[in-house]
C-alpha cells in the first residue's frame, strides 16, 4: 500500500472518527479501517480513493468499486448487492466492479447461509450507498459554492442544472465531508429504484462463467503448490493402524505421505483426520491415495447401521425428551377423544451434493496462513484454522472464491483445516481436493427424521394437535453425546400456524453416530415434509377438498406472536414488527398459487394436482404439482411455485432461486438418502446418491408476490419446504397411493 | 511421448499415460474451465469436446486421444460470442456456475450435429449433465435460443 493512499485514508479519517458512524446495527464503526481495506486486489486501486463504507470506494478512476463481503454460490448476491449500494449511490451500471471481501469481522457477519444475505444487509446496504450519495453531492456544492440541496447525484455524475462532475472527480473532495448522521440520509421510496427490483440487472459474472475464467475452490493455482487427497476415516472416529506409506511414496508425482491429527470430540469443523497422500498433481495424489490400503481402528460407531437406526426413532417419538411448544392440554383431549387421526412420515439423512466438492488451498508462511477457500464463512475458517493451532485469527487470511454450490455444505470448514494443517506440515502451499466419494461419505448430513401427528378432531374441526418427532440434531458436532434436536423445531414445528387451541411439540433422544449439519432449508424439510402430508391425508379423511382445508386450518388472516401460543419462536433472528408472522400472506400465496395452477379443474384420469404452503426464513412459498400415472409408476409433469418475499432485490436470480428449489425438492423426493452400514455411508457417488436430470425435470412455473412490504425476506431456502409434501400429495391424487417415507425411489413409484 | 491437439494447439505428454484427460487439462494444461464433478463419467461437468463429439474428459486416458483433437470451453471463444454461451447469457443461465461448462460443451455438441434439436433431443444429450442448482428449465429455453443464433451467423 503506497504512502500517499494511507495519508489520504487518514486524512479522512481524522474526519470522521468523532461521528461513530455505525453502518447497521450489527456493524463496526466505520473509523476502523484496517490495512487490507476489504479490497482484495488493492493494488488495482489507483492511490486515491473516497471509501465512505466498508461495502464501498469510488475511485478517481470513476470506478464505483462495492465490496461483496457474502459468498457466491449461485445465488447471485454479488450482483443483487452491488444492486442494492448502487441504486442508493444513483451510480451508473456500467461504472459498477465488484471486490470480493476477504474475511474480516469489520463486514459484520460473513456467514453466507441462513437465506440472510439481503435480509440481513438490506438497510446497511442502502445507508452505505446513501452516505456516499449524501457526501458527493455535497463535495460538489462545495466545488461549485452552490447549495447541496441544488446538487444531485444521478447516473454516475453529480448534476446541478446543466452542469455537471463524475463521482471520480469528485472522489477526492467527498473523502472530506462530513459523514452524515442516519437522519440525515435521504433513503429512496420504492418508486425511485432503478436497480432495486429490476428483473433486467443480468448477472456481473456471466461473462467469467461462461468462458471457464471464473475461480473456483478447486481452480486455485499458487506458485509452488502441491495438490492433497486424504483417505479419511469410513467410520467417524476410527484412526488408521497401519498403512503403506512406501506403495504411496512410488507413484511417480507423489511427494509425501502425511497423517492427519485425530479428531476430537466434539467434532465442530475438525478435519476427520486419515491419511493425506501430497503430490505434483491431482492425478498422482489420487494414484497414491489408492496405493494406501489403510487399516482403521475400531470406534463407538462401528455398529451404526441406518435402517435399524431409523426403526428405533419410530419407538423414541414417544419420549418427550424436550418439549418445544405446549398450549392448553393437547395430550389429554387427544387421551379422551374419540376421534384422532395419527400418523408418521419419514425423511432419511440427506447429502449436500454441490457440484464443486469442497476444496481449499492454504499458504502457510511465518507468522500467517493465507487461504483461498471455496467458504460459505471465511469468518467461521478463520476461527477453525486459529482453533486448530491455537493462533490469532487475525494470523489466519481467507480469500473466498467462487462457490461450485454450496448449499451449507461450505458452511463447514473441515476442508480449509485441512489444507493449513498440510501446507503448515510441508512448508509449501496445498490444495486439498475431495472427490466426490469423500463429499458423498464424509458429509456434514441433513439429519434423518420421524415424525407423528396426531390430532384430536370435532367434526372437521381440530381441537388438539400434537407433533412428537425424534432424531439426531445439529448441536450433535458441537457438545459431546448432544442428543436429538433443540432449536430445529424453530424451523416449521413449534411454529405450526394452524388455529388449534390446544398444541404440544415434543422431540425424543437421537444420538448422532455421523456428523450432522445444515442442508438447504435444514429442519423445515422434514417439518414441511410432515405438516404438508398430514393436511392433505386429514383433509382426505375428512372429505374435504385440500386447498379449502389449508384455508380452513390457517384460520382468521392474523399475525401471530408464538409467546401467546405456548412457545418461543427465533423468526430466524428477526423481529416480529418488521418481519411479522402472517397468516394472511401465507394464505395469499397459497391462494396464487392454487389459482396459477387452476385448482379444482377436472383432470384426466391418472393425473392429479397436490398442494402445501410453508414459511420459512421469513418469506411463504406455496407449491402445486401436477402428478402423472403410467403404468404402476408415476412422475411429476408440472410444478408450480409462488413466494411472497416482501420487497424482492433481484427478481430473476429470485425466480432462478424457486426454480432450482423445484428441482432440488424433487431431487430430495425422489432420490435423496443416505443410508449407513456397519458405521459408513453406502452412497458414494452419483450413481448411489441420485439427482435429478434434465429429462426428469418437470415444466416449472414460478410467481413472485408484491404486497409492497419495505423489507426482504429469505429466498434461497424458503422454496425448498413445500415441494416434497406438494409432490408426495400431487402422488395421492394421481395414483390413490399415499407415501410417507422418503425417498420415493425406495417405492417403487418412481 | 503422446501428441494430440487442444483447442487448435499441439501439446505433448510424456507423464503417466493413463491420466485421465481432465487432469491433463487441469493440472498440467491450466485450462481450469473443465471442471471435476464426480470422476466417474456420471455427471458431466468435464465435458470437452474429441474431433467435435462430447465426451467426458474424467474417465478419458490421455493415452487414447493421441494424435485427435480436443476442443474444451476455453476453445469456444474468447469473449463469450459463440452462440451457446450468447444463449447462455440472454436467459441468465448460470446460477453458481460450475457445471456451466459442461453443459455448454455438450450443448455446443448437440447443434453441431441437430440444428433444431426437439425437446426429446436435447433431453438426450443433456441428461447426463448434472446441475444441483436446477437451470435445466433454462438450459432447454437456452439451447433453443442459440440454435436460433447459430441460424442468425450463418
Amino acid at each position: 500500500m503506497s504512502q500517499v493512499k494511507c495519508i489520504s485514508r487518514r486524512r479522512w479519517l481524522a474526519g470522521v472518527a468523532k461521528t461513530s458512524l455505525l453502518l447497521g446495527a450489527s456493524l463496526p464503526s466505520v473509523g476502523y479501517v484496517p490495512r487490507v481495506l476489504g479490497a482484495e486486489d488493492d493494488k488495482e486501486s489507483p492511490e486515491q480513493v473516497f471509501t465512505p463504507s466498508v461495502y464501498l470506494e469510488i475511485n478517481v478512476d470513476n470506478r464505483v468499486r462495492i465490496i461483496c463481503h457474502r459468498s457466491e454460490m449461485g445465488q447471485g448476491i454479488r450482483t443483487s448487492l452491488a444492486m442494492v449500494v448502487a441504486d442508493e449511490l444513483n451510480a451508473d451500471w456500467s461504472q459498477v466492479k465488484v471486490v470480493q471481501a476477504l474475511g474480516d469481522k469489520k463486514y459484520g457477519s460473513q456467514n453466507t447461509d441462513g437465506s440472510n444475505s439481503i435480509r440481513g444487509f438490506y438497510t446497511a446496504l442502502r445507508e452505505a450507498g446513501a452516505t456516499a450519495r449524501h457526501m458527493l453531492e455535497h463535495a460538489a456544492a462545495q466545488l461549485w459554492k452552490f447549495e447541496p440541496a441544488s446538487c444531485r447525484a444521478r447516473e454516475g455524475r453529480v448534476w446541478a442544472g446543466d452542469r455537471s462532475i463524475s463521482f471520480g472527480e469528485l472522489a477526492q473532495l467527498a473523502a472530506t465531508q462530513k459523514v452524515p448522521g442516519k437522519e440525515q440520509l435521504e433513503l429512496k421510496t420504492p418508486n425511485k429504484f432503478r436497480f432495486i427490483g429490476n428483473a433486467n440487472m443480468g448477472n456481473l459474472d456471466a461473462t467469467a462463467m461462461l468462458t471457464g475464467r471464473a475461480v473456483y475452490g478447486i481452480d486455485t493455482v499458487l506458485p509452488e503448490m502441491a495438490v492433497a487427497v486424504i483417505e479419511r476415516p469410513p467410520v467417524l472416529g476410527a484412526q488408521p493402524v497401519k498403512y503403506d506409506r512406501e506403495a504411496a511414496l512410488k507413484i511417480p508425482g507423489v511427494i509425501d505421505v502425511i497423517e492427519m491429527p485425530p479428531l476430537k470430540h466434539p467434532v465442530r469443523f475438525q478435519p476427520l483426520g486419515g491419511v493425506a497422500v501430497v503430490a505434483a498433481n491431482t492425478w498422482a495424489a489420487m494414484q497414491g491415495r489408492s496405493k494406501l490400503n489403510v487399516q482403521w481402528s475400531a470406534s463407538d460407531n462401528d455398529h451404526f447401521d441406518s435402517a435399524e437406526y431409523a426403526k428405533s426413532l419410530k419407538l423414541d417419538v414417544d419420549k418427550a425428551h424436550r418439549t418445544h411448544r405446549q398450549k392448553g392440554e393437547a395430550s389429554q383431549l387427544i387421551e379422551n377423544s374419540d376421534s384422532t387421526f395419527t400418523r408418521g412420515y419419514y425423511v432419511p439423512a440427506l447429502a449436500h451434493a454441490p457440484m464443486e466438492p469442497p476444496s481449499a488451498s492454504a499458504d502457510w508462511r511465518a507468522d500467517v496462513v493465507e487461504v483461498w477457500a471455496a467458504t460459505q464463512n471465511p469468518q467461521a475458517a478463520q476461527k477453525a484454522v486459529a482453533d486448530q493451532f491455537g493462533i490469532n485469527e487475525a494470523q489466519v487470511k481467507v480469500h473466498v472464491t467462487f462457490l461450485g454450490g454450496g448449499f451449507g455444505r461450505k458452511s463447514k470448514q473441515d476442508f480449509v483445516v485441512e489444507a493449513a494443517y498440510l501446507s503448515k506440515a510441508l512448508k509449501r502451499p496445498v490444495k486439498v481436493i475431495w472427490s466426490r466419494e469423500d463429499d458423498l461419505l464424509f458429509d456434514y448430513y441433513q439429519a434423518p427424521t420421524y415424525q407423528e401427528i396426531t390430532t384430536a378432531l370435532s367434526g372437521t374441526e381440530i381441537t388438539a394437535w400434537r407433533h412428537r418427532e425424534a432424531g439426531p440434531g445439529i448441536q450433535s458436532i458441537f457438545k459431546p453425546d448432544f442428543s436429538g434436536i433443540q432449536f430445529e423445531s424453530n424451523m416449521g414445528m413449534r411454529d405450526m400456524p394452524f388455529a388449534v387451541e390446544n398444541v404440544l411439540c415434543t422431540s425424543g433422544p437421537g444420538k448422532a453416530h455421523v456428523r450432522y449439519g445444515w442442508l438447504r432449508s435444514v429442519a423445515n424439510i422434514g417439518h414441511a415434509f410432515s405438516i404438508g402430508s398430514y393436511v392433505d391425508e386429514l383433509a382426505h379423511h375428512l372429505g374435504r377438498d385440500p386447498y379449502h382445508y389449508w384455508l380452513e386450518l390457517l384460520g382468521p388472516d392474523r399475525q401471530i406472536d408464538f409467546t401467546e401460543q405456548g412457545t418461543e419462536y427465533f423468526n430466524y433472528g428477526e423481529n416480529l414488527k418488521d418481519y411479522p408472522f402472517d397468516v394472511g400472506r401465507i394464505k395469499g400465496t397459497l391462494r396464487r398459487a392454487a389459482d396459477l395452477s387452476d385448482w379444482g379443474q377436472k383432470l384426466p384420469k391418472g393425473q392429479g394436482l397436490g398442494i402445501s404452503v410453508h414459511r420459512s426464513f421469513c418469506s411463504n412459498v406455496a407449491c402445486v404439482a401436477m402428478a402423472e400415472k403410467n403404468g404402476e409408476r408415476a412422475r411429476i409433469k408440472k410444478i408450480w411455485m409462488v413466494m411472497d418475499a416482501g420487497t424482492v432485490v433481484n427478481p430473476d436470480r429470485v425466480k432462478a432461486q424457486l426454480e432450482g428449489a423445484a428441482i432440488f425438492g424433487l431431487s430430495l423426493a425422489y432420490y435423496g438418502e443416505i443410508t449407513h452400514e456397519k458405521g459408513a455411508a453406502k452412497q458414494n457417488n452419483f450413481d448411489g446418491y441420485r439427482l435429478l436430470r434434465m429429462d426428469e425435470t418437470p415444466e416449472i412455473v414460478t410467481e413472485l408476490i408484491d404486497i409492497g412490504d419495505p423489507f426482504p425476506g429469505g429466498v434461497g431456502e424458503p422454496g425448498v419446504p413445500p415441494v416434497a409434501p406438494a409432490v408426495c400429495n400431487a402422488f395421492f391424487a394421481a395414483t390413490g397411493r399415499r407415501w410417507r417415507e422418503l425417498p420415493l425411489r425406495r417405492q417403487e413409484i418412481i | 511421448m503422446i501428441k494430440f491437439e487442444v483447442n487448435g494447439k499441439e501439446h505433448s505428454y510424456s507423464g503417466d499415460a493413463s491420466m485421465p484427460l481432465l487432469w491433463f487439462l487441469r493440472d498440467i494444461a491450466d485450462l481450469k474451465g473443465t471442471k471435476f464433478g464426480c470422476g466417474k463419467g456420471l455427471c458431466g461437468a468435464c465435458t470437452v469436446h474429441l474431433n467435435g463429439q462430447a465426451v467426458r474428459s474424467c474417465t478419458l486416458p490421455v493415452q487414447a486421444i493421441e494424435g485427435q483433437s480436443i476442443t474444451t470451453v476455453e476453445g469456444l471463444s474468447d469473449d463469450a460470442s459463440h452462440p451457446v454461451q450468447r444463449a447462455w447469457q440472454e436467459l441468465n443461465v448460470a446460477q453458481c456456475g460450475y457445471c456451466q461448462c459442461g453443459q455448454m460443451m455438450s450443448a455446443a455438441a448437440l447443434l453441431q450435429n441437430n440444428q433444431a434439436p426437439s425437446d426429446d433431443d436435447i433431453n438426450n444429450a443433456m441428461s447426463g449433465n448434472i446441475c444441483r442448482c436446477g437451470t435445466y428449465p433454462r438450459i432447454k429455453t437456452a439451447i433453443k435460443l442459440a440454435a436460433d443464433l447459430a441460424v442468425e451467423v450463418k
